[in-house]
């Protein structure tokens, strides 16, 4: 069977996940979360929330370095302190275009799987898929990728160069 | 009418080129995509687009590299580049901006975040 076409792949920098799980439907969890985050001005590469029967799921990632000054902000909210888990160690692996692909998601999640690579978050765009994984193991499951999915011969280099933040710091290796 | 124009449009970041490439196809437009500034020459060269809608912070080729060698080749300095540019300082009265000791030859500017209904009619201002 003929590889599906990729443009690329995108490995961010070492990232700190911050997932917030409520077996509620609990309307105030969500809302607060959400302002708390925008509230720290620490950027975030990777940002998804849902509403679902069985309650709220939300994950967020900020660089490594921020890990400590999100974890103070949120841990003083206490509506959230039951609900919110922290996951240093992680990165973003991304894959574009994406365009809805079903076949796009199917194939590169069961790669993962195959390949026993945990994913922790996930969220799709209108340009791009992205995997939240461990950050020891993303250089493999980069390769599980690129060998389930053919990549554009000239395609950009996986690493981020550069990063573009709101506010006055930038670090290279951290994605935008 | 976009009368069949061809737009490259180049950004790193897949959503930017997808929302634009979409607003472009939606308004008649036809249009093809690259991700970094080494990718954008290939596309010119076997395209050849009549407008580029080019990011600045790019891997590999940055915006203004790319604009710069466009605008020196005789075969391909006709084609209109629009910038796209966080730079407060752009000069939208004259074709150059500069930024971190960099000057540029552009064909017009497109501040970011990106308005699309000012995206497109900065598109067909430049058609």
């Amino acid at each position: 069977m003929a590889k599906v076409n990729i443009k690329g792949l995108k490995i961010s920098g070492e990232l700190c996940l911050v997932r917030l799980r409520a077996a509620s439907r609990d309307s105030s969890l969500l809302p607060v979360f959400c302002s708390t985050l925008a509230g720290s001005q620490l950027n975030m590469p990777f940002l998804s929330a849902a509403y679902r029967a069985g309650g709220i799921q939300a994950a967020g990632c900020v660089d490594v370095a921020h890990q400590a000054s999100l974890k103070r902000l949120l841990d003083a909210e206490p509506l959230l302190q039951k609900h919110v888990e922290y996951i240093p160690g992680v990165g973003l692996l991304t894959l574009f275009p994406h365009q809805s692909s079903m076949k796009l998601f199917g194939l590169s999640l069961r790669a993962l799987a195959q390949a026993n690579l945990p994913v922790f978050a996930l969220a799709s765009s209108i340009g791009a898929l992205t995997y939240v994984l461990d950050y020891a193991r993303i250089e493999k499951a980069a390769a599980v990728l690129q060998a389930q999915f053919k990549l554009a011969g000239n395609h950009a280099p996986f690493r981020v160069e550069f990063v573009v933040s709101q506010g006055t710091q930038s670090r290279p290796g951290n994605s935008e | 009418m976009s009368d069949d124009k061809l737009i490259l449009v180049v950004d790193d970041d897949p959503d930017l080129v997808e929302s634009v490439s979409m607003r472009l196809e939606n308004d008649g437009f036809r249009v093809v995509k690259a991700y970094d500034g080494v990718e954008a020459w290939d596309r010119i060269k076997e395209e050849k687009p009549q407008m580029l809608i080019l990011d600045v912070m790019m891997p590999r080729k940055n915006g203004y590299e790319l604009c710069d060698e466009i605008k020196k080749d005789d075969q391909f300095k006709d084609i209109t580049v629009l910038l796209l540019t966080a730079v407060a300082d752009a000069v939208p009265s004259t074709t150059y901006t500069h930024m971190d000791g960099k000057t540029t030859l552009a064909d017009d500017f497109i501040p970011k975040p990106i308005d699309l209904d000012n995206l497109m009619e900065i598109v067909r201002d430049n058609l």
